[in-house]
């Protein structure tokens, strides 16, 4: 049977988790955040641009006009402040200034100076907006860069920490 | 295949929710239609993907069908959301439409998203998506 290329993702994370003893933690992360970076560029590829400036709330009554190509620029690859046991890396846009997120070793430093709350309303549509699917399409036109990204890494990394028992 | 056809059926032809809604449409909420004291359903076919074998294609397809419920009270969307998920919910069989047949093979729930206000529009958002199998 052939596995979907989510399928094959799961099952590689699954092979890194049992094996993070031999990579260690920032290993592990940097493999992650290496494999995100397609994902990425294809989330910020599908996202969609008015063409126009906006503004938009800016927490606790103020506004602020954010320039045409917000959406893209706040889809960033990060990982939740809370994940210390079980780290994945993220992608996403970044939706407020408290967001609790932080950056993955070895990988593009997470800014919320650039934020989209609004980014449902693309997705899912609106009254007057039909659906934009971005971060589906997304997904299926990255996960087989992914997948390889998350392989090669895993054999840089592994020859890397080999070579030193040796 | 008419994805569309079918759930706008099964949904108009529900006693319960026809009168519980002001109507479904497509895509999105036309301008002379309000939401403020009944809500409007709206369907969007997010996409569709066939299901092939070596002797059988183009006669069965999965399709992501997105339904959003708009309306000024939050209570109403909501319950007009549980009313929807246990009408298609697992729903299979044929339907007639106009002297055609539309084979259900199986709906499931996916997923539902609250989306909050809509401060523009003054109404809530809830968005539901269901997968659809259907046979030609």
């Amino acid at each position: 049977m052939t596995l979907s290329t989510q399928e094959q993702i799961d099952v590689i994370v699954k092979k890194f988790e049992t094996l993070k003893f031999v990579f260690g933690d920032d290993n592990f992360e940097k493999v992650l955040a290496e494999a995100a970076e397609p994902a990425q560029s294809a989330m910020r590829d599908a996202a969609p641009k008015s063409g126009y400036s906006h503004v938009m709330k800016d927490g606790g009554g103020s506004s602020k006009r954010v320039k045409s190509g917000n959406l893209k620029r706040s889809i960033q690859v990060f990982k939740s402040k809370k994940a210390k046991k079980f780290v994945s890396a993220l992608v996403g846009p970044v939706t407020s200034k408290n967001s609790k997120i932080t950056s993955l070793v070895g990988g593009p430093k997470v800014s919320r100076a650039k934020r989209a709350f609004y980014w449902r309303f693309n997705y899912y549509g609106a009254y007057n907006a039909a659906p934009n699917r971005f971060i589906d399409s997304a997904r299926s036109a990255s996960g087989n860069a992914v997948l390889s990204k998350l392989k090669s890494g895993a054999r840089k990394y592994l020859d890397k920490e080999i070579a030193k028992i040796f | 295949m008419r994805f569309d056809v079918a759930i706008n059926h099964l949904i108009k032809n529900n006693t319960g929710i026809a009168a519980a809604i002001t109507g479904i449409y497509p895509v999105i909420v036309p301008a002379n239609v309000s939401a403020q004291v009944l809500p409007v359903l709206v369907y969007n076919q997010v996409s569709t993907s066939p299901v092939t074998t070596k002797d059988s294609f183009n006669d069965y397809d999965r399709s992501l069908i997105q339904l959003s419920i708009f309306c000024k009270s939050l209570d109403k969307c909501k319950t007009v959301a549980d009313a929807l998920r246990v009408l298609l919910d697992r729903y299979a069989g044929v339907l007639t439409v106009e002297t055609v047949d539309y084979k259900v093979d199986l709906i499931r729930f996916q997923n539902q998203e609250d989306l909050g206000f809509d401060e523009d529009n003054n109404v809530f958002m809830i968005a539901q998506d269901y997968l659809i199998a259907m046979y030609q």
